[in-house]
């Protein structure tokens, strides 16, 4: 027995400390488990006096690289550990060796298998692979199309790795230092109690990580080649759009892989096409497989008509392709119209006409009397400051932790969520963030309609017409001089015209993204908790209008982003001297220069009489 | 305002459109192609793999290409083999120095079907010029010491046993000079002459190839330093003690579990690095007897 310093590989992430008050305890389980940790194998034969080195490789005449190391470490982390060399590699007969044959898995070669005595082998498995979709041949013996692609067992496996789990208490990964100590009572030997503690608790949970099952499946079903010689379709992709996939990428263990659906009873290797009958991915099956207990236990059947692998493919997911293609021309429909016409604006902002110059400068100076007669000119009061904070604090919110799981495999991606708790955390933020959100555009709506009131009320005007003429006079609601602004300004930024429009109090851009938001705001509310409790969503809609609710949660997200980001931003503080922060939204006070410039019709609408005492 | 400021205010103006517009016609772009891309077949998109011979798959695996394993309490990364049962954990310091591999690789006994793995093994701790090389013919190399992989630089001897097997940061290399100011034997004009060769090896025509290819390896012996020569039971070119090795160590080295293992492999390939007069018995790499 040799005890190791070391892992010998690239460790991405040591144990984790999950509270402070536990960390002795978890220091303890750092060192039993990365350190000393004693070398199970059973290496009789000495092989290791040569296959512990790493350099012991050669190229052999095809040009296959051949590497003959074997990491005792790792080796000693799995189930494997018990077997002797000799135990697979049954054809070596003595040392120095020959070129050894090919392992063969289903031998009968292996340790005892202590419940019955009998020498242990993975026979069996090769029986349930034969009645999978990856066997090679049919049942009646014909070979499938292009064999060869078909996997062995090395395809999918490499040498098997514990997981322990703790489950004292609490689950959490590692060895239970103290239900070691429990079983120490007994069974005196440590070596022992450790590798059947880790063996046995490895068996508790799934044996692999999901990103692990991914990859491997990956390996062939995201291999464009391989995929169209089989008409597959490509379903790692459109697994990684639904949320199961994004918190795989975002590192949860608990999201639901390949083998969850596919594989949900009895053994991994019994995968079968999702038309055979027997399969849980089959549509009588579906039901059952995605109300299991671990997963949407309280949905309807109806959950299961959500199409976890839907692409936007227009010949195989029409209605999903016809969402995609609304909101991608929604989004380019309004933003790049209004990026061009900003860009444009931009440049003759460089070039102005002697008109607008001369029209500004005379607005200026009758704005810088105004401002400084009243101590500055109030453009929006406290309340709207106040909603304008709020609002940027939650879109913030929602964006920091719900971007990462738009684009979760952007390097960037997992370090934003882990600000927000992670996985574990960020997606209960981002609910309380949109929850808030929704709460204060009905606020917002409340403190307008209370407002509309009281002015009716002042005029003693309360009939509906009277509420419809008052909300359609409301500043922020379009009007035909909108209309009349955005043609005058198209022909000045394209020099038709040398008259620039004086906007009102807001202009034909602002009036957008308000509107933009009575549209977003709801739908993105709406879509989010029909997401959110999509057991509950069963009760009301079938499963696939759930493919549809995410279609419109992303697209509309990032139109929101984007018109945010690059309209909002840079038409506010994108103008010059604003950056980085336009006062307005602090004291609420506008800049003579400023209001000139963007509300220039706001000071050519003051009255006569108050321009004249100016 | 003066004509001065009147300028600097364009120019500052100018600039600052100049870097909004250009971000915002970047920004609107990704957006557009992103968008678009997010409609049709998911595979319509992803070239067709070229075929993949072994080959390559080979040479990839020992790129960075890496796999993550993910145990819960701990992850790490470790190379990617193509049908690769064991895991390996990481790759092996690569070896900066020694020129030698820019040509040959990291693994470059290939001949002897039974011994090229265990030649290869050692090349994680010896130089080439251990066994390959004589600065002067018919002196063979007494005095040995170890280099720094990375600069080359003479080092001390390394303490084995804070390393994984074979893995040291250092390589035996032979030495010369004085006891007092010993340096380690390098082909310092070959591997200028190879740096240059390598360059130009396009240009050169297929004699010049040849005689670059024999200026290379000028001092290389035709009998390289055998397996028994280190693993005999009586003395081993090697002085194991100076180099650092433990007493255990080395007397293991010469013990008869590794003498008898060597002696059993009676086909040892005896290096023939430009002998070419003698026929190779096809397929195997050996000569014929």
């Amino acid at each position: 027995m040799k005890y190791f310093t070391n892992i010998n590989c690239d460790v991405i992430r040591g144990p984790k400390i999950l509270s402070l008050r536990l960390a002795p305890v978890f220091l303890a389980l750092a060192l039993a488990i990365m350190l000393p940790q004693a070398l199970y194998a059973v290496d009789a034969e000495n092989c290791l006096m040569c296959h512990r080195f790493r350099g012991l490789a050669r190229v052999d005449k095809e040009g296959d690289y051949r590497l003959f190391y074997v990491d005792e470490t790792l080796f000693s982390r799995g189930p494997h550990a018990r077997v002797s060399c000799k135990g697979c590699h049954a054809d070596i007969e003595k040392i120095p060796h020959d070129d050894a044959k090919q392992v063969d898995c289903l031998r009968s070669c292996h340790i005892e298998e202590p419940t019955r005595e009998i020498i242990f082998t993975h026979a069996k498995v090769s029986e349930t692979l034969e009645d999978s979709v990856h066997a090679p041949i049919e049942k009646d013996g014909t070979s499938r199309s292009f064999p060869e692609d078909f996997p062995g067992c090395k395809n999918c496996h490499d040498i098997p790795l514990f997981r322990p789990i703790s489950l004292f208490k609490t689950v959490r990964p590692g060895v239970s230092e103290h239900a070691i100590n429990r079983c120490l009572v007994c069974h005196s030997d440590e070596h022992f109690t450790r590798y059947y503690y880790s063996h046995v608790t490895t068996r508790l949970h799934k044996a692999r990580d999901p990103r692990e099952v991914i990859d491997m499946c990956s390996t062939c079903h995201a291999d464009t080649a391989l995929a169209r010689r089989h008409k597959l379709p490509d379903v790692v992709s459109s697994y990684f759009e639904t949320y199961h996939g994004k918190a795989v990428l975002l590192g949860s263990s608990l999201a639901p892989d390949c083998l969850d659906c596919h594989a949900r009873q009895g053994s991994v290797h019994e995968m079968r096409s999702a038309t055979d009958p027997r399969s849980s991915v089959h549509p009588d099956n579906r039901p059952a497989t995605c109300s299991t207990a671990d997963c949407h236990h309280s949905a309807t059947p109806a959950l299961a008509s959500f199409d976890v692998h839907a692409s936007r493919d227009m010949s195989t997911h029409t209605l999903e392709f016809g969402v995609g293609l609304f909101f991608v021309i929604m989004t380019l429909g309004i933003l790049l119209p209004i990026l061009t016409l900003n860009i444009l604006g931009l440049i003759r902002e460089l070039l102005p006409s002697h008109q607008a110059e001369r029209e500004i400068e005379r607005l200026v100076k009758l704005a810088e009397k105004k401002a400084a007669l009243e101590g500055g000119i109030l453009r929006f009061t406290g309340a709207q400051r106040i909603q304008h904070a709020f609002l940027v604090t939650v879109f913030l919110v929602l964006c920091l932790t719900g971007f990462p799981m738009k684009f979760p495999n952007a390097p960037w991606a997992p370090v934003v969520y882990d600000l927000f708790g992670g996985i574990n955390g960020a997606p209960i933020v981002h609910r309380v963030a949109g929850v808030a959100l929704l709460v204060g555009f009905a606020l917002h709506i409340v403190l307008i309609l209370l407002g509309v009131k009281r002015s009716l009320a002042q005029k003693d005007k309360l009939s509906l017409r009277a509420w419809v003429g008052a909300i359609l006079a409301l500043p922020m609601i379009p009007k035909w001089r909108d209309m009349k602004d955005l043609i005058a300004f198209t022909k000045y930024v394209f020099f038709l015209s040398p008259r620039r429009p004086n906007y009102g109090r807001f202009c034909w851009k602002e009036k957008l993204e308000y509107l933009g938001l009575f549209w977003g705001i709801p739908l993105l509310g709406v879509t989010g908790i029909l997401l959110w409790a999509e057991s509950i969503s069963s009760h009301v809609f079938p499963g696939w209008v759930l493919n549809v609710v995410y279609l419109a949660h992303t697209y509309e997200s990032l139109l929101a982003v984007a018109h945010i980001t690059l309209v909002h931003i840079p038409g506010v503080l994108g103008r010059p001297g604003v950056s980085p922060l336009s006062s307005m939204v602090l004291n609420g006070k506008i800049a003579p220069r400023a209001l000139a410039e963007e509300h220039g019709g706001e000071i050519t609408d003051w009255s006569p009489a108050e321009e004249v005492k100016l | 305002m003066s004509h001065k400021a009147s300028l600097s205010k364009k120019f500052l103006l100018l600039l600052h459109v100049g870097i909004v517009s250009t971000l915002l016609v970047g920004a609107s772009t990704w957006l557009t192609l992103y968008l678009i891309g997010t409609l049709g077949d998911p595979f319509a998109g992803k070239g067709v793999q070229t075929p993949d011979p072994d080959v390559f798959n080979s040479v990839v695996a020992l790129t960075e290409k890496k796999v993550a394993r993910y145990l819960g309490e701990w992850e790490f990364l470790e190379p990617k083999l193509p049908g690769h049962f064991h895991h390996v954990g990481r790759w092996y310091q690569s070896d900066k120095w020694n020129f030698c591999i820019n040509c040959h690789g990291q693994t470059p006994h290939s001949r002897s079907p039974q011994a090229r793995a265990f030649l290869n093994m050692h090349n994680l701790f010896i130089s080439c010029q251990v066994c390959h090389v004589r600065e002067q013919k018919e002196t063979e190399h007494t005095r040995f010491g170890w280099t720094d992989m990375t600069n080359g630089q003479l080092c001390s001897s390394p303490d084995m046993a804070k390393h994984p097997w074979g893995e040291y940061g250092a390589k035996i290399v032979p030495l010369k000079g004085s006891e007092e100011s010993p340096q380690a034997v390098v082909l310092k004009e070959e591997e200028v002459f190879a740096e240059e060769f390598r360059k130009r090896m396009d240009e050169l025509d297929d004699q010049q190839k040849v005689i670059g290819n024999k200026f290379i390896h000028r001092r290389c012996v035709e009998t390289p330093v055998r397996c028994s020569n280190c693993h005999n039971s009586e003395e081993a070119f090697l002085p194991y003690k100076a180099l650092g090795y433990s007493s255990e160590r080395a007397a293991f080295l010469m013990s008869a579990e590794v003498v008898d293992l060597v002696a059993r492999y009676e086909t040892f390939h005896l290096p023939t690095l430009l002998k070419t007069d003698e026929p190779m018995e096809e397929g195997t790499g050996e000569k014929t007897k």
